[in-house]
């Protein structure tokens, strides 16, 4: 295929953002209403031509090429040199702008394009500088593509530094009351991860002499007296560690997680579902992607370190999340935020297995991770936005108010527990049957998680569905009856849960589509894995 | 089932409501018909005691034996002669029993039956005892067995117990973990935030006074002295000459 397809599907974003930017405000009160709606709809038109593009991507992909490490077999490559310079004393830096994709990034290119597209929904109800928001969004979506389509360390890196500029931004404006302190917070801990990863880069840089990831997967790429030639040195360690943590930030995994909660609780809705949609993933994927294949030896010696990490973070998350219920102000985010820390621990705890069941569990939870957490606080958006809190014991009898919303909540809630019959189940289960092989009591601790997991996800649902409708929630939501026409969720909001909602399901019953697009990379990452691990 | 039965449908209604109950829909009784035909022992064989006539235990593919592997002990296995797999056939009744065990477990078989009937026809009896002929008194009984009574009526407790372990260790342990979460975890992070930007304000203090005090100090010094030097800067010509000739006087002095 000639059509630079990766291209388009990254920068599409950029070329929103400038038709966003060269929007005209508007003079009168009326003008400055319809230079908003032309904005919002310019971003959701870009996201949606995002979205074709993906599906494009999703049909015309070649189930049977697996990538990973060998070159022959990425699809949609497209390999230009980008910057080439001839510098005495130090020789020839080559860094290329090399995009293509594998399984391990299909899942993940699908999921930016269908949460990118469903985020902008909620994002119509911002009427803050719309302008500067829609601008930044539409760099974060540019930045997080970038992230899972680019194969050279060095644009890998640009991209995942190009995400964190708007993010502050649209935290640190758009955010709830303490949204400085996140933003900054949120900022500053990431930037501690990829601090490290940029002094990793370096190192391999001067080992292998290329930023190309593929060919650093290749052990006979590395001089034999650079500092990270060989196998099994504590130069190699310490980069596998500096590269883990600085992915594990992101992931988040205990004890790097508490950047979490601050940004999920300020961060305006949209960005919410953004942020555990999509970011989180990014860490997961840089570990399979970049620290995991380029340094085997080092893996094999931390993979027991990498499991406990996981099932701490499966049971600690969710024991954090049952705590929201008795300490402080229960916050409905913050509970989310907490079950996320639990539901990314499983990820780890799959890749950490490094058996197919464990590592293909391992991806899928990300995509459905992205799918159901996305859900969730689109859900909470819709009662913050009404009601303006989000404690869960201001609330109570909502299913009489707000039916068709309780159905939607409870779907997304069942899907969150892993119930059968929803994507969560058979993630979860993909993941287990990996980790049980080869760490049967991890793998026993944090199935028991599951049980915590349903008594505070149907904690919550009692305390804001069923029981008594408080006395001020009892007439509408607006008496102007401007915003809200009825008491239940509006057409908007329907048209961005539902889409979700159907995955969900869909991928409960016939899980294949998206597993059939892993099968043959996880292979082969194994594949590559194998000789060095015990 | 028989207290249930009794207070239910037996004798004269009791309340309102219960005098104008009436006959369920089909939609209510033939479910329960259904299941009551499957409950009655004539439906799988006509035999009450006796199974292995019945179509039931011909379609059913029956286990070698319920006693699970593990406590199939070798001793058990054997027949009465200790040998391993002659078969045992002491019986007339044409039952062949290939080890102790299953002779054994044989023989428990009437003796389960006989019992379990003895100890619910003898539930069934006080049943009407109490509640149908009044024979006995609830009450009486209840104030008699007081204690076993509530503990009965409490289901054992067995909520209070759950609650009072499981559920309240877990809840203490998740209080527990988000005040580690929030307190410990993050608060590491916050030390060293404010551990940095005390640094900062430290180092902020060394730029101010030290580096940039020796700057000013470099100038200050500078400046005092063009101070002094400036009232040499008088503009009288007498004055410079005398300062020439008392240069000249003193290389004179030193090189001369």
């Amino acid at each position: 295929m000639n059509f630079p397809i990766l291209t388009w599907i990254t920068f599409l974003p950029l070329l929103g953002m400038l038709i966003v930017l060269l929007v005209p405000s508007g003079k009168d009160e009326k003008g400055k209403e319809l230079s908003k709606t032309i904005i919002r709809w310019v971003a959701l038109a870009t996201t949606f031509m995002q979205l074709v593009l993906a599906l494009i991507i999703f049909f015309s992909y070649n189930k049977g090429l697996t990538g990973v490490n060998n070159l022959q077999s990425f699809q949609f490559v497209e390999k230009l040199s980008w910057i080439n310079a001839q510098l005495p004393g130090i020789g020839n830096i080559k860094i290329e702008y090399f995009l293509g994709i594998d399984g391990l990034s299909v899942p993940m290119v699908l999921l930016t394009a269908i949460i990118s597209f469903l985020a902008v929904f909620p994002s119509f109800g911002i009427n803050k500088a719309v302008k500067g928001y829609f601008a930044m969004y539409l760099l974060l979506d540019l930045g997080m593509m970038g992230v899972f389509t680019a194969l050279d360390f060095f644009l890998f890196y640009i991209f995942w530094e190009l995400m964190l500029l708007p993010m502050y931004f649209l935290i640190g404006i758009w955010g709830g009351p303490r949204k400085e302190y996140a933003a900054i917070k949120f900022f500053i801990y990431t930037l501690v991860g990829s601090v490290f990863m940029l002094l990793v880069m370096i190192g391999l840089y001067h080992s292998t002499g290329t930023f190309n990831i593929i060919e650093m997967m290749n052990q006979g790429n590395f001089a034999a007296n650079s500092i990270f030639g060989g196998t099994g040195t504590t130069l190699r360690y310490v980069a596998f560690m500096g590269l883990f943590i600085g992915f594990a930030i992101k992931v988040p995994v205990f004890p790097f997680h508490t950047w979490l909660p601050d940004a999920h609780v300020e961060a305006p809705t949209p960005i919410s579902v953004i942020l555990a949609g999509v970011l989180l993933k990014m860490g997961a994927y840089g570990m399979l992607r970049i620290a995991f294949p380029i340094f085997p030896d080092a893996f094999a010696y931390f993979q027991t370190l990498i499991a406990w990490i996981g099932m701490i973070s499966i049971v600690y998350g969710a024991f954090c999340a049952l705590g929201q219920h008795k300490v402080g102000k229960r916050d409905f985010k913050k509970l989310i935020t907490y079950s996320s820390v639990s539901h990314m621990g499983l990820v780890i705890l799959g890749l950490a297995s490094m058996r197919p069941e464990g590592v293909t569990g391992a991806i899928f939870q990300m995509f459905n991770h992205g799918i159901i957490t996305a859900m969730l606080f689109m859900i909470v958006g819709v009662i913050y936005d009404r009601a303006h809190t989000r404690g869960l014991d201001d609330f109570g009898g909502l299913a009489k108010k707000m039916p068709i919303y309780t159905g939607i909540m409870a779907v997304a809630f069942f899907a969150a527990i892993g119930l059968p019959g929803m994507s969560g189940f058979i993630s979860e289960v993909l993941v287990f049957l990996g980790a049980f092989k080869t760490y049967p009591v991890l793998t026993i601790v944090s199935g028991l998680s599951i049980i915590l997991g349903a008594a505070y996800m149907l904690w919550a649902l009692q305390k804001i569905f069923f029981g008594q409708l408080p006395e001020k929630w009892q007439g509408p939501w607006d008496p102007t009856g401007k915003l809200y026409k009825t008491d239940d969720v509006n057409t908007r909001e329907i048209i961005a849960l539902v889409p979700l909602g159907i995955l969900v399901i869909f991928l409960g019953v016939y899980p294949s589509p998206v597993l059939d697009l892993m099968t043959g990379s996880v292979t082969q990452f194994i594949e590559l894995m194998k000789p060095f691990i015990q | 089932m028989f207290r249930l039965t009794i207070v239910a449908f037996h004798g004269e209604p009791k309340t309102k409501i219960a005098s104008h109950t009436h006959e369920n829909p089909i939609r209510i009784v033939l479910p329960l018909v259904i299941l009551s035909v499957l409950s009655v022992w004539f439906f799988y064989s006509p035999n009450p005691i006796d199974a292995s006539i019945g179509w039931f235990h011909h379609r059913v593919v029956q286990p070698e034996s319920a006693v699970p592997a593990a406590y199939q002990w070798d001793f058990l296995l054997q027949d009465h002669h200790g040998a391993a797999t002659v078969e045992h056939t002491a019986h007339q009744e044409g039952h062949h029993y290939l080890n102790v065990l299953q002779e054994e477990t044989h023989h428990f078989h009437y003796m389960a039956m006989f019992l379990s009937l003895l100890i619910a026809g003898s539930g069934i009896a006080l049943a009407f005892a109490i509640y149908q002929y009044k024979l006995i008194s609830a009450d009486a009984l209840e104030k008699r067995f007081k204690k076993l009574h509530t503990f009965s009526y409490n289901k054992w407790y067995f909520d209070e117990l759950y609650h009072a372990t499981i559920i309240a260790f877990m809840l203490a342990v998740s209080k527990a973990m988000a005040w580690f979460d929030n307190y410990v975890v993050d608060g590491i992070v916050n030390l060293s935030a404010q551990f940095t930007r005390f640094a900062g304000y430290v180092t902020g203090i060394f730029d101010n006074v030290v580096v940039d005090g020796a700057v000013n100090l470099t100038a200050s010094v500078t400046g005092y002295f063009g101070a002094g030097l400036r009232k040499m800067q008088t503009g009288r010509i007498q004055t410079y000459l005398v300062f020439a000739l008392i240069g000249l006087l003193l290389i004179f002095y030193f090189f001369i």
